[in-house]
C-alpha cells in the first residue's frame, strides 16, 4: 500500500499480540463463568506493577520480574474471586450483577494502584538492546522478544486447550457447564485454573506493554475496550477468536494512523468491530467455534 | 451387599420457594435392571434426577448409592462414585469433536490440574493413554467411529443421543440416569436406541433408570416401573401391573390414552 509506513507491521504485531494475550484471559473466563469481567484491565495493570515492584524496588532483572508477575497476579485474581465473585455466584447472582460488581471493582483497583504508585508514568529498568533495521523497518531486541513471547504463549495455550485434560475440561465447561459436571468435571476447580491462566497471561501482557512503552495506573483500563472488541470480534468465549481478533485490531489500528490521527485508534477499532459484526454477527470465526 | 439395591431413594423432598416439587419420594433400583420413572408433566421426575445426581441439594430424605450415602454430594463426586445422567435434549459439547466429547467423561484422571497436565509426569501420560484407548473403544462400540473427528454440532440427532450415552459410559458408571432418551427422535431411530440400551445392559452389566414419555418404549424396556404424581410415588411394579393399576390409569395413562 502506497503511503503506509512499513513500520506499522512491527507496531501492529506488538500491539496486536499483547492485546491478544490479554483478551484470551477475558474470553476464557467469559466462557467458563458466563460473565464479562470489567476489572480485567486492572489485572493487566496489577501484573505490570507487580513486575515493577520486583524489578525497580527489589532490583531483580526484568525477566525475573515478568516471571514472578504471573503467580502474583494469579493469586490476586483467585483472592478477588474468592472474596467477591464466588460468594455472588453461590447466591445465584446473574451475569449482570457480576458485571456491575466488576465495574465497581475496576474503579476501586485503579484508584488503589494510583494511590500507591501515583499517576506518574513508570518504566522498568532494562536495556532495550540494539535496534535492528530489517528492510527499512526498525525493531529493537526487546520488541522482538515481546513478539516471540506472545507467539510462544499463544502456542502454549493452544496445546493446553487441545492436548491436556485440563484444557479439554475447560472447553467442556465453557461449552456446557452442567453437562461437563455430569461428565465428572469439577467445575469450580476448572474456574480456579481459568483464573490462574487468564490472569497469568494478562499479567505477561501488562509487562510486555510496560516494556514497549511505560506503566501508568490506567494502562489496563485504556486497553479494556479494545480487548472487548477483540473478544467480540473473535466470537465471545472463543480463545482462538480472541487471538485473531487481537491481532486484527492491532494491525488495523496501526494502519489507521496513516489516515486519521493516532488519538482515534480506539474509535477505529470499534468501527472495524461494528462493521465486521454487521457482516458476520457470530464473529470472525463464526460458526466454527 | 450385592443383594441390596444399587440405588435407594428414601423420603426424598425438594422444594423451590414455596413449591413442593418432590415430597416423601421412595424408590429403589436393582442392580443390572432397567427401571422406569414415569408420571404426568410436572410430577417431579426431572427434579428427582437432578437431586439424585447432585444438581440440587435435597431438603429432606436420603439417597444411598451402592450402600453409600451420597445425599447432597457434589455432582462430580457422584459421577466418580459411579452415577451419571444424560439430559432431555441430547446435550453434547457442540464446539468439540466427538472424540473430545468422550475424553471429557474420563474420570480415571486425578482431576483438572495444571501442573500435572503441563509437566507430563509419567503416571499422567499413562492415565491419558488409558483415556484415549477407552474413548476409541467406546466409539466403535457405539458405532460412532465414522464421525470421530466431526464436531458434535454436525451430528444427526440420533448420533447425538448415542454420543451422550457413550460419554456417560466413559465415566465408568454403574448407574446411568437417562432423561427422556427418545425425546425428539424420529420413530425409526427409537428402535436403535432401545437396542443399544438393552445391549449395553447385557454386555456391560450396566444399570439404567429412565424417564420416558413414550409408553411403548418404557413398557418394553423396563423391568420395573415407578409412577409419580404431584411429587409422590403412586405405584411401583413390573410393566404389566402398572398398565392395570387404577391410580396410575387415573393419574396418567388414562389421560395419555385420551390424548392419543
Amino acid at each position: 500500500m502506497i503511503g503506509v509506513d512499513p513500520q506499522f507491521i512491527v507496531n501492529g504485531a506488538i500491539i496486536g499480540s499483547t492485546i491478544a494475550l490479554a483478551a484470551i484471559g477475558l474470553t476464557l473466563l467469559f466462557g467458563v463463568l458466563d460473565f464479562i469481567n470489567f476489572a480485567h484491565g486492572e489485572y493487566l495493570t496489577v501484573g505490570a506493577y507487580s513486575a515493577f515492584v520486583v524489578n525497580a524496588t527489589l532490583g531483580l532483572p526484568v525477566w525475573a520480574a515478568a516471571v514472578l508477575a504471573v503467580p502474583i497476579t494469579a493469586v490476586f485474581a483467585l483472592a478477588i474471586d474468592r472474596a467477591v465473585f464466588y460468594p455472588l455466584r453461590r447466591q445465584g447472582a446473574g451475569g449482570l450483577a457480576l458485571l456491575i460488581t466488576s465495574v465497581g471493582l475496576s474503579i476501586v483497583l485503579r484508584n488503589v494502584i494510583e494511590a500507591i504508585w501515583s499517576s506518574d508514568t513508570r518504566s522498568y529498568a532494562f536495556e532495550s538492546g540494539a535496534t535492528l533495521n530489517i528492510l527499512g523497518i526498525k525493531i529493537t531486541m526487546v520488541q522482538i522478544l515481546i513478539i516471540v513471547v506472545s507467539v510462544v504463549l499463544m502456542i502454549a495455550i493452544h496445546l493446553l486447550l487441545t492436548q491436556t485434560v485440563l484444557g479439554i475440561s475447560m472447553r467442556a465447561t465453557a461449552s456446557n457447564r452442567s453437562l461437563a459436571m455430569s461428565s465428572g468435571v469439577d467445575a469450580e476447580r476448572v474456574v480456579k485454573w481459568t483464573w490462574v491462566i487468564g490472569a497469568g497471561l494478562t499479567a505477561i501482557a501488562g509487562v510486555l506493554i510496560g516494556l514497549n512503552t511505560v506503566l501508568r495506573p490506567s494502562m489496563g483500563f485504556s486497553l479494556l475496550l479494545v480487548m472487548f472488541a477483540a473478544v467480540i470480534l473473535g466470537g465471545i468465549g472463543d480463545p482462538y477468536g480472541a487471538m485473531l481478533g487481537g491481532l486484527a485490531i492491532g494491525f488495523t489500528q496501526e494502519i489507521s494512523v496513516v489516515f486519521v490521527s493516532a488519538s482515534y485508534k480506539p474509535a477505529v477499532a470499534f468501527i472495524i468491530m461494528v462493521l465486521l459484526l454487521l457482516w458476520r454477527p457470530e464473529g470472525l470465526r463464526g460458526g466454527t467455534a | 451387599m450385592s443383594a441390596d439395591p444399587l440405588l435407594s431413594i428414601d423420603g426424598l423432598r425438594k422444594t423451590f420457594g414455596g413449591i413442593v416439587a418432590v415430597d416423601g419420594f421412595d424408590m429403589t433400583v436393582e442392580r443390572n435392571s432397567i427401571s422406569g420413572l414415569i408420571g404426568p408433566n410436572g410430577a417431579g421426575k426431572t427434579t428427582v434426577f437432578r437431586t439424585v445426581s447432585g444438581f440440587h441439594t435435597p431438603d429432606g430424605g436420603k439417597v444411598l448409592f451402592d450402600g453409600d450415602n451420597i445425599t447432597g454430594d457434589s455432582v462430580h463426586d457422584i459421577v466418580e462414585a459411579g452415577l451419571t445422567r444424560t439430559f432431555q435434549e441430547a446435550r453434547t459439547f457442540q464446539t468439540m469433536s466427538v472424540f473430545e466429547n468422550l475424553l471429557v467423561g474420563w474420570t480415571g484422571h486425578q482431576g483438572e490440574q495444571l501442573l500435572r497436565a503441563t509437566t507430563g509426569i509419567r503416571s499422567y501420560r499413562e492415565d491419558e493413554q488409558a483415556a484415549i484407548d477407552r474413548a476409541e473403544q467406546l466409539l466403535s462400540y457405539m458405532g460412532l467411529e465414522g464421525v470421530r473427528d466431526q464436531r458434535a454440532s454436525q451430528l444427526a440427532v440420533g448420533e447425538r443421543k448415542l454420543l451422550e450415552v457413550a460419554r456417560a459410559l466413559m465415566t465408568e458408571p454403574e448407574l446411568i440416569l437417562l432423561d427422556e432418551p427418545m425425546a425428539g427422535l424420529p420413530t425409526d431411530a427409537t428402535s436403535d436406541v432401545i437396542e443399544y440400551i438393552e445391549r449395553i445392559r447385557a454386555e456391560r452389566d450396566q444399570t439404567f433408570l429412565i424417564i420416558e414419555h413414550d409408553m411403548d418404549t418404557i413398557m418394553s424396556l423396563c423391568d420395573e416401573i415407578t409412577v409419580m404424581d404431584a411429587g409422590r410415588k403412586i405405584a411401583t411394579g413390573p410393566p404389566a401391573e402398572i398398565r392395570n393399576d387404577e391410580a396410575v390409569v387415573d393419574a396418567y395413562l388414562g389421560t395419555e390414552a385420551e390424548i392419543q
